[in-house]
């Protein structure tokens, strides 16, 4: 029982933050000085959010979520199906200006846009096949970097299920390359589920040195659930993935031999070539075993049959 | 029918663990305005002098700032979920808006109420981008991203 009281303990310890700060919503105006957690509409992340974020998603992959099917004991029948090859259907929306001469993309851009994605993810469970292709001129959509204007957009033009990617092109600005929910998202918000990708990254395109198509690669990695390289920086859990080195914050240009994490328990420089850290197009060129896996686990606990 | 104190404690602990966790991410997913989390990639702003290979930021919400006579400084709570800390100096000079951008632009002295809502007190959630370069030369660069939405 000592460890259930623990257990109460520590969850009764988060929740006082949150209530607390919810209650003090006026008083955060002025009160940005060593702030750790504001209320939850403004929830900072931080290194146990994430722990919090996995341990959901463990239960699921550990068969919570086949026990509401009539499996009890979880475990036993639940779990993470094996993997299986799935191609994914690929809905590309091509956002314009409202004149239609800025931003636009040909079938063969999209295409190109299509083989990087296959080859970047050749050695995951995952392949994908374009499925369809939409135009729209709007100002506001064309410059999106969130907010209604996104909300609008992924509304009226989104396609599909939980497995279906849907890839909107745009000129978001802001030194954003573009950015994608995650597969945990998706119950709650459907209709932004998705990547946005600026229209210049696919190959071929303007954004040198970004423009070999590993943008979309990077944003459909989160989109299958995967954290960037650096995400908790020299933190244990990292990436929740066990074979890639631990990074302290992003590498850009191509820095080899860049090592952040140094010390007898970080084993491994930094992985920058790796798709989900920052570096060049020309510098990333995998996604790890482990990364497979978790793609895997990822999308059969939150997107198949969703 | 014989219960082990043992596993009965284990079920429990771990029912607890998943309990908050569905609590947990149900505050969060209500945080993020309808849409969910989000993460992206980011390009070095053209204003940024230092050399790619030496470069990296930070990303995420103030969540500390002091601008103090010769020296600011910043605490951010980044995306990444890790907490940074950087200082800029800027002796001789009357603030550190020479070392910020806002949106990735030149920030110009009109450009501070956007960010705060007096002198030395930020906008509650404001969001930056701290670029740091390891050349040993060349200082931090703040990237100030108030909210538009």
């Amino acid at each position: 029982m000592h460890i259930f009281l623990k257990t109460i303990v520590f969850a009764t310890a988060l929740a006082i933050p949150f209530t607390a700060s919810a209650q003090s919503d006026n008083g955060m105006a002025h009160a940005n000085g060593n702030a750790k957690f504001l209320r939850c509409g403004t929830h900072q992340p931080n290194e146990l959010d994430a722990l919090l974020r996995e341990q959901h998603f463990l239960s699921l992959k550990s068969g919570g979520k086949n026990t509401n099917k009539g499996k009890p004991g979880g475990g036993g029948g639940g779990g993470t199906p094996p993997p299986e090859a799935t191609e994914i259907q690929v809905y590309f929306h091509v956002i314009r200006n409202s004149s239609g001469n800025a931003g636009n993309l040909s079938t063969g851009d999209i295409n190109a846009q299509i083989s990087v994605l296959n080859a970047a993810f050749s050695n995951t469970q995952f392949s994908f096949n374009l499925a369809g292709i939409d135009y729209t001129n709007n100002d506001s959509w064309f410059t999106t970097t969130g907010g209604s204007s996104e909300s609008q957009m992924k509304s009226a033009l989104r396609q599909g299920s939980a497995e279906d990617l849907n890839i909107y092109s745009n000129n978001m600005g802001d030194d954003l390359l573009g950015w994608a929910t995650f597969p945990s998202s998706y119950a709650s918000s459907p209709s932004y589920d998705g990547v946005v990708v600026l229209y210049s990254t696919l190959p071929g395109g303007d954004a040198s040195p970004y423009n070999e198509g590993d943008t979309g690669t990077h944003e459909v990695g989160h989109w299958l659930g995967l954290y960037h390289t650096f995400q908790g920086g020299c933190s244990r859990n990292g990436d929740y993935v066990a074979d890639t080195a631990a990074e302290r914050s992003p590498a850009f240009g191509c820095p080899t031999g860049r090592d952040s994490c140094t010390g007898k328990k970080y084993s491994g420089l930094d992985p920058i070539e790796n798709f989900m850290d920052y570096s060049y197009d020309s510098c990333m060129y995998e996604f790890t075993p482990g990364q497979g896996d978790r793609t895997w686990a990822q999308w059969a606990a939150y997107r198949l049959g969703n | 029918m014989i219960i082990d104190p043992a596993r009965l404690t284990l079920k429990l602990h771990r029912s607890a663990a998943i309990l908050l966790a569905g609590v947990f991410l149900s505050c969060t997913v209500h945080a993020q305005d309808g849409g969910g989390r989000r993460m992206g990639r980011l390009a070095p702003s053209p204003l940024i002098s230092c050399d790619h290979n030496q470069l990296t930021s930070w990303t995420g919400v103030v969540s500390g700032y002091k601008r103090l006579e010769e020296t600011s400084w910043l605490e951010i709570s980044t995306d990444a979920d890790t907490i940074e800390q950087t200082s800029i100096k800027h002796t001789g000079l009357v603030d550190a808006s020479a070392f910020y951008l806002l949106w990735g632009e030149p920030f110009k002295q009109m450009d501070w109420k956007a960010i705060e809502t007096a002198p030395g007190v930020l906008i509650s959630g404001m969001r930056a981008t701290a670029w740091i370069c390891s050349d040993g030369m060349t200082p931090p660069v703040i990237d100030w991203q108030p909210s538009r939405h």
